[in-house]
């Protein structure tokens, strides 16, 4: 057997040592690469940005799983503290069952480093099946599909959402999920209502998301670990995600290094075989 | 009491971790563990968060959201039938009588079907068309409007190679063909609602054509299926090669996605490691 | 009439009227949808529970049957108890810091986390073995994914500044026309199927039987 050929019958535990070393190493010897802002991003920090401190509030729907948490939830963090940093009030919702926990986690830890109010500067609305008419429904009225939030308070008893009636009085929502629920929010509220949506969405499926930004349909878009990096330089509150980049470009280059001998000993054995 | 959690999470999370080596009970034990935590969890979620207000607390304890509700009122029956043709849902269990399921299903199947049709038509069709047709429109920069033109003869070619290639819906029964017909007929007015909304603001004919032939490429999804001869050949090939650049682009964020997992796991059990470090002094 | 007349009948009306509905800026209309949108999220929310009911059967039947793995049955069974206790015995239960709470956020949470995460390892080794260079469209695909892989993280910006430039080319301009051309090509696929479902000419949500 030539060496080619025993490189590409190496055992695959191997390759899941190597990737585990080096993604374990900058944990500890950090590069401190900076992260370089992307149009997407910086336009949907501008949206944020531009939203008025203790008005209208923002809509902030937390739809990510366990599954994806790495990804989404610095994303949750870095829009979350900018909005309390700015005194932008935030209402919370989820159209998944598992992103309750997640999301009451998240506005919760945020909300105590900036001492934010529950009720007077975000709120928690809980969860509600039914996507496409959770967010229909809204359209007409949040309250006939939030009557009250998490905890059992009357909505109309939480000053945030005084006044608020529909998506007329809700200048952006922002849509985290690692599923088809930021493309809903984009077909029943975008379309029928012109609500304005910003999306922050697993590395996975960022690149589907492209013509929705391109046909102003999402006026900002996060995508993965690397888009929650970028707001955190923004923000200027490096986190998980920015340190994540260390390990992301290590491990990057290991798996083009792979691709490339993986290659090289594919076409080398190929040629030794058919002289 | 936190690092106490905190270490079961850290167990668990090395117990999956196992499976790298290979299957063993451990690994065994947390998948069996997280399939039962979550249906229950999912179930308690479901059930305080929709069921017992919408549901239950009407019918049962005759109230909405606090305020009470009459015995047979219309607020009641609002509750009720809705309730009652969930639970016809759960008929599948019992085979003799698992046909009444049907007439739930029925009301969900279609419910959803028209809820999604007309939005969907919106995001994903018109004002992608309109989109792509708009940004040839007006460029002045002679590399940017390239660029965008480049953009429109990827899309279609994107789309005939997919149209000839997947053969869509083999419309056999007559019933099944006036269906395409209605599509095409909507998809068409909403094409032509572009259109005239492109000419009337004077824009450049070549986005005009660009779109005829977007749109008769498109409807040809559904009344053809060809041979990748001719000019549709050709366009089919440049579709591929725009296909692929953008499956790789997929690949590449796909490793990215996937990874950020791995890290986000890894940067937990450090987190952990360090509390140890931090209980026990060293 | 009853098994299949009705299902469809029941389908064909609700299904037009939520598609007409978007057209119709009457009260009347938008007080019917709003109705309706909630008899959509009741049964999806019972329909949701089937699967746990599914889950009961599934591990009870191992149980008793003595399949050599009902071990396994006997740990998700209890996950599930032990949840559904701590959810509808708790008062407080929806409270953070509540024991539901925690045991979602230290036993749910991390083992569906790292299970996805396994992922990594596998698209690494899949990378290695499978990804090859055979055909011009795989190599495409092969140098768009190297590009992309390191124009997205902060070391290709340290090794070139083309590449992060060619990465952000390669998203807005091919990526971008073909995803618009799944995107479309799809999304009238999804017209023709809920058509075809309201029309009744896809039947297959019936099942089987008469």
């Amino acid at each position: 057997m030539s060496w080619a050929e025993k490189v590409l019958q190496i055992d695959r535990r191997w390759i899941f040592l190597a990737i585990a070393i080096a993604v374990t190493i900058p944990f500890f010897l950090p590069l401190g690469l900076p992260v370089v802002i992307t149009p997407p991003v910086q336009s949907l920090y501008d949206a944020v940005d531009e939203l008025e401190p203790n008005a209208a509030p923002l809509l902030l729907s937390i739809d990510y799983a366990p599954a994806t948490l790495p990804e989404l939830e610095p994303m949750s963090m870095a829009i979350l503290r900018h909005c309390f940093a700015k005194d932008v009030n935030v209402v919370v919702m989820t159209l998944h069952p598992a992103g309750y926990g997640l999301a009451e986690r998240a506005v919760l830890n945020a909300a105590e480093e900036y001492d934010a109010v529950y009720g007077e500067d975000f709120a928690f609305l809980g969860f509600q099946p039914g996507v496409s008419a959770v967010i229909l429904g809204m359209g007409i009225n949040i309250r006939n599909v939030f009557p009250a939030d998490a905890y059992g308070a009357p909505v109309d008893d939480l000053p945030v959402l005084q006044g608020v009636r529909n998506y007329d009085d809700i200048p952006l929502v922002i849509s985290l999920a690692g599923w088809s629920a930021a493309e809903a929010w984009v077909y029943y509220a975008h379309q029928p209502y012109r609500q304005t949506v910003g999306a922050g969405v697993t590395a996975v499926m960022a690149t589907d998301f492209y013509p929705y930004l391109d046909a102003g349909q999402l006026v900002g878009l996060l995508g993965g670990m690397r888009g929650a990096a970028e707001y955190e330089g923004l923000i200027q509150r490096p986190d998980q995600g920015v340190r994540g980049m260390d390990s992301q470009s290590v491990i990057h280059l290991l798996i083009i290094v792979l691709i490339a001998i993986g290659n090289a000993a594919y076409f080398i054995s190929r040629r030794k075989k058919t002289p | 009491m936190t690092f106490i959690w905190t270490t079961i999470g850290a167990l668990l999370t090395l117990s999956i971790y196992s499976f790298l080596y290979k299957d063993n009970p451990f690994y065994k034990f947390a998948e069996h563990l997280v399939v039962g935590v979550s249906a229950g969890y999912y179930l308690v979620i479901y059930y305080f968060n929709y069921i017992h207000p919408n549901v239950f607390s009407p019918v049962f304890l005759l109230e909405i959201g606090g305020e009470p509700i009459g015995f047979g009122s219309f607020l009641w029956w609002m509750a009720l039938i809705p309730g009652l043709l969930g639970v016809l849902l759960y008929a599948r269990f019992f085979p003799k009588i698992a046909w009444v399921g049907r007439w739930a299903l029925g009301i969900y199947v279609g419910g959803y079907a028209g809820l999604g049709l007309s939005p969907v038509m919106q995001a994903r069709v018109i004002e992608q068309l309109r989109a792509n047709a708009l940004s040839i429109a007006g460029v002045e920069d002679p590399f940017a409007a390239m660029t965008n033109l480049a953009l429109a003869v990827g899309i279609f070619a994107a789309m005939i190679y997919l149209l000839i290639a997947k053969r869509n819906l083999g419309a056999k029964n007559p019933l099944a063909k006036v269906g395409v017909l209605v599509v095409s007929a909507v998809v068409a007015y909403g094409g032509w609602l572009v259109l005239s909304l492109i000419s009337s603001a004077g824009v450049v004919s070549l986005t005009n054509i660009l779109l005829v032939i977007g749109l008769l490429g498109t409807l040809s999804y559904f009344f053809f299926s060809m041979k990748h001869k001719g000019i549709l050949g050709g366009l089919a090939r440049v579709g591929i090669v725009f296909l692929m650049v953008g499956f790789g682009a997929s690949f590449g964020y796909t490793v990215m996605s996937r990874i950020s997992l791995l890290i986000g796991r890894v940067g937990f059990l450090i987190d952990w490691v360090g509390q140890i470090r931090g209980i026990f002094g060293a | 009439m009853m098994r299949r007349q009705i299902p469809l009948a029941l389908c064909f009306i609700f299904g037009v009227f939520m598609t007409i509905q978007y057209f119709i800026p009457h009260h009347t209309i938008a007080d019917m949808q709003e109705r309706v949108l909630m008899w959509l999220q009741t049964l999806l929310a019972f329909a949701f529970l089937l699967g746990t009911v599914s889950l009961i059967k599934l591990h009870y039947h191992k149980i008793r049957n003595r399949a050599d793995d009902r071990g396994y049955s006997f740990v998700a069974l209890t996950g599930l108890v032990t949840m559904m206790a701590l959810g509808f015995f708790h008062p407080q239960h929806n409270l953070p810091g509540s024991p539901f709470s925690l045991m979602f956020l230290n036993v749910q949470v991390p083992i569906e986390a790292t299970m996805f995460s396994l992922l990594a390892f596998y698209i690494a080794s899949a990378a290695f073995r499978a990804f090859r260079a055979r055909t011009l469209e795989a190599t495409l695909l092969l140098v768009a994914a190297c590009i992309v892989m390191l124009g997205r993280v902060p070391i290709g910006d340290m090794i070139h500044e083309g590449i992060p430039q060619a990465t952000r080319w390669i998203l807005e301009v091919p990526n971008l026309a073909s995803k618009r051309g799944v995107m479309i090509g799809v999304g009238l696929g999804m017209m023709a199927t809920s058509l075809k479902i309201i029309l009744g000419i896809e039947r297959a949500w019936m099942g089987g039987g008469d």
